[in-house]
């Protein structure tokens, strides 16, 4: 008989990224490598984006946009933090108690200003499996 | 990841780190003051697209001036400070405090009964300075012990 798994975070398939307080940003475990493959400057911009979202102090329209849209079956808000047109997708949960960014999609896009539809889909599709706990 | 690599790591993040906490700093005084770009353009005597570029992600010509220029058209008087700072900041408080302590000998510091080896009282004293002195105070105005 196997042990149930007690980390709330492998139990969603996720890994930590930042945590300060009582909030936490956590990501995909299969999209992790493709953060870690942004280059220093992006990461180092995205991970101190992250810690303000923590603390919960402003962020500019450049860092985060909080509406990308719903996602279809559980309605949750598809949010995103972003520099140098590089995009981190996600959704805010409750992972142990404890308020979390859930990052479930990325999109290095190098030319682009605007969101790629096809990823902000699959996001979407991302964001439901997530939400209903699969 | 050799030595020098990892000091080139740092600096990337205290560079990029900063541009962040400057920017969120400028958009927190903006929500508080309720402006929009366009109106600190206008209280800072400068064009649209200079506040534009202070935002941007390649945050160009933001100068310490100009920094100061947007803050004052807000109200807001910059300061800097960091790790270092705020612990100097904290220490000269504290002798403040001792001195203060020394000089009243009617000041009975409450916090000698605690037991530091205590969880509950750890957490507690020299929480917040600001308790500290209030306590003090009081010990001051009700004649010490």
């Amino acid at each position: 008989m196997t042990k149930p798994n007690c980390d709330p975070l492998q139990a969603i398939g996720c890994e930590l990224v930042v945590r300060e307080g009582r909030s936490q940003v956590v990501i995909l475990t299969s999209v992790a490598p493709h953060y870690r493959a942004f280059d220093e400057v992006r990461q180092e911009r995205l991970n101190r984006v992250m810690r303000l979202w923590c603390l919960k102090e402003a962020l500019t329209k450049e860092m985060f946009n909080g509406n990308e849209g719903r996602a279809p079956l559980t309605n949750a808000q598809l949010k995103t933090m972003k520099t140098f047109k590089h995009r981190l997708y996600g959704f805010e949960r409750d992972v142990g108690g404890l308020r979390t960014f859930v990052i479930v999609d990325y999109d290095p896009a190098k030319k682009r200003n605007a969101a790629d539809q096809n990823i902000l889909k699959r996001a979407k599709g991302r964001v439901d499996t997530l939400g209903r706990g699969k | 990841m050799s030595e020098n690599n990892s000091v080139q790591r740092s600096v990337v993040a205290v560079e990029e780190g900063f541009v962040v906490e400057v920017q969120s700093y400028l958009q927190e005084l903006m929500n508080n003051a309720g402006i929009s770009r366009s109106e600190l353009a206008r209280r800072m005597g400068v064009s649209r697209a200079r506040v534009t570029q202070i935002f941007s992600d390649e945050c160009t010509n933001l100068t310490i001036r100009l920094l100061a220029k947007a803050a004052h058209a807000m109200g807001e008087e910059p300061r800097v400070e960091s790790d270092l700072t705020r612990r100097l900041r904290a220490a000269r408080e504290d002798e403040d405090r001792q001195a203060l302590i020394h000089r009243s000998g009617n000041v009975v510091p409450i916090w000698q009964d605690t037991d530091s080896t205590n969880p509950a009282d750890a957490d507690c004293v020299g929480s917040d300075p600001r308790l500290d002195r209030i306590v003090e105070r009081l010990r001051v105005a009700g004649g010490g012990r």
